[in-house]
């Protein structure tokens, strides 16, 4: 049987904690007044682990996790990645977001380089990893097109594999396949099944899609809505290597009711 | 033929139209109604210019030079104003003002003045050209530069990037489209620029051999130093808007 636990776990010198949200509160001021996002949020995130965090729209994920990266002041509580305060925008983390965010006038390969050349890298052993994320993302015949000739899903993939290009161990993903078709969606959620298997990332996946939670996930976090508080953590125990397939395995079924009722059990509180 | 006009309709339709102006012109002309020195049919312009060149072309030289010099002052300054005024929001509210001001000051009122200030020669020509043309190229420049979305800075902010490679890598090129549509009204304005100055002073230049043919009354030949400085106009306006799409094929595409 199934069931969800509210964890607050938040120890602070875990080294296998990757990121540790410790009653995270943030508000802030809109024209209409003081809004607040965030409320005691706390929960971590283990190494290799794929944590998903799941919530309707405007329940603060997307804020959650640009505090995390650093990008984005907190109010009150404290974040540690990789068990250092964030104070500032952390290094060394991949991101990916609704939308592509390439510059359009660089082809698929220099685009990915992009981070390499703001870290004054190496650019010519850079472009060689580039290929090769290209490939393993399918795309090696579209290396020098440019962002608008591709669809919406390829272009994605060329923003995950300009997120993966300084190998980083931590990704942070806002809503990745948010703005892609639903059978893109499918075959993208696939995708990132399977690059995940290839380079044992810690990813942090915010998502408002139930199916696609339980899919990738390890734990879904899923936050009430505004102000986001944790509503429930929920393991998922799925067993890995997972495909499309793993749709049809009855507990995938079961999860995703249960996640169900969470979320909307958190609309009423 | 159906086929063939609907195919070609982007070149047709302006010189269908260009035609029709001309011969509607050339018949008024024909009447006699209006007296030739008012009024010269546009072939007896066409002829006239043919059969002067060697009076125009060192005219049209002197104009282009202005022009061009006050625009390359444009696109420099342009672009050096607006990468200062992207850094710092307190030079951008400083400065903003200021910007406004020159533009709002008739150019022609200060055309004398100039010339008290930097002689006869082609300086302040090619100053007025300047002040005129700038200020579309810090628009555009500006607003390009700004255009960049939040979640790659973001990015970028985690990557450690400098102001400057911000301003390198992102806002620069993502600035560029824009940069050349503020070239083209920049280009067409310099002309303008040159010409008053020409207005005001010394003896080269299309815009002082427009203002000796009408204290003359010599019309064919004010009209056709217009003439010559529409095709100059044109040329300068279509070089840059074909060496914008050469330098950047993207922006090609994506109108396409």
């Amino acid at each position: 049987m199934i069931s969800g636990t509210r964890t607050s776990r938040h120890p602070g010198s875990d080294a296998e904690l990757m990121v540790e949200f410790g009653k995270v509160c943030k508000t802030y001021e809109s024209r209409r007044g003081v809004v607040e996002a965030l409320r005691d949020v706390s929960f971590s995130v283990r190494r290799r682990e794929f944590v998903s965090i799941l919530g309707r729209s405007g329940c603060g994920k997307s804020t959650l996790l640009k505090i995390a990266a650093g990008v984005s002041p907190l109010t009150a509580g404290d974040v540690r990645v990789e068990g250092r305060p964030v104070k500032g925008p952390v290094e060394g983390l991949g991101m990916v977001f609704q939308t592509p965010v390439l510059l359009e006038w660089r082809d698929v390969l220099n685009n990915i380089v992009l981070p390499l050349e703001i870290l004054h890298r190496d650019k010519r052993r850079g472009l060689e990893r580039a290929r090769e994320l290209v490939n393993m993302v399918g795309l090696a015949s579209f290396e020098h097109r440019h962002p608008n000739e591709l669809s919406g899903g390829m272009q994605q993939r060329v923003a995950i594999c300009r997120a993966l290009i300084t190998d980083p161990p931590l990704l942070f993903m806002d809503e990745p396949f948010g703005a892609l078709d639903a059978l893109t969606r499918d075959e993208m959620g696939t995708e990132l099944l399977r690059i995940q298997s290839a380079t044992d990332k810690t990813i942090v996946f915010v998502t408002h899609s139930i199916e696609e939670s339980v899919l990738l996930s390890d734990r879904v976090v899923v936050l009430s809505e505004r102000p986001g508080r944790v509503q429930t953590i929920v393991e998922i125990e799925l067993p890995r290597p997972r495909s499309a397939e793993t749709r049809a395995d009855p507990r995938f079924a079961e999860y995703g009711l249960l996640l169900r009722q969470a979320v909307f059990r958190g609309g009423e509180a | 033929m159906r086929r063939f006009l609907r195919a070609n309709r982007t070149t047709i339709a302006p010189i269908v139209a260009l035609a029709v102006v001309f011969l509607v012109w050339e018949a008024v002309a024909a009447t006699g109604r209006i007296p030739k020195y008012l009024l010269p049919s546009p072939s007896s312009v066409f002829v006239y210019t043919f059969g002067h060149l060697g009076l125009l072309l060192p005219h049209a030289w002197g104009t282009t030079q202005s022009t061009l010099y006050g625009f390359f002052l444009s696109v420099l300054f342009g672009i050096g104003l607006s990468m200062l005024i992207v850094w710092s929001r307190t030079f951008e509210d400083a400065v903003y003002p200021l910007v406004v001001m020159t533009q709002v000051i008739p150019k022609v009122a200060i055309a004398p003045l100039l010339i008290v200030y930097m002689g006869f020669g082609q300086e302040p020509k090619v100053f007025l050209a300047f002040l005129i043309s700038f200020f579309p190229m810090v628009i555009n420049t500006t607003l390009g530069m700004k255009s960049v979305n939040v979640e790659l800075l973001e990015l970028l902010a985690t990557l450690k990037a400098t102001r400057w490679q911000v301003m390198q890598k992102v806002r620069f090129m993502r600035a560029l489209p824009l940069m050349v549509e503020g070239a083209k009204i920049s280009i067409t304005l310099a002309v303008i620029g040159a010409i008053v100055g020409e207005f005001a002073s010394g003896n080269v230049g299309l815009g002082y051999l427009i203002a000796s043919s009408s204290s003359s009354l010599d019309t064919v030949q004010g009209f056709s130093a217009l003439l010559v400085l529409i095709v100059i106009g044109i040329a300068l306006f279509e070089t840059i808007h074909i060496g914008g799409r050469l330098l950047m094929p993207w922006v090609a595409r994506e109108q396409r």
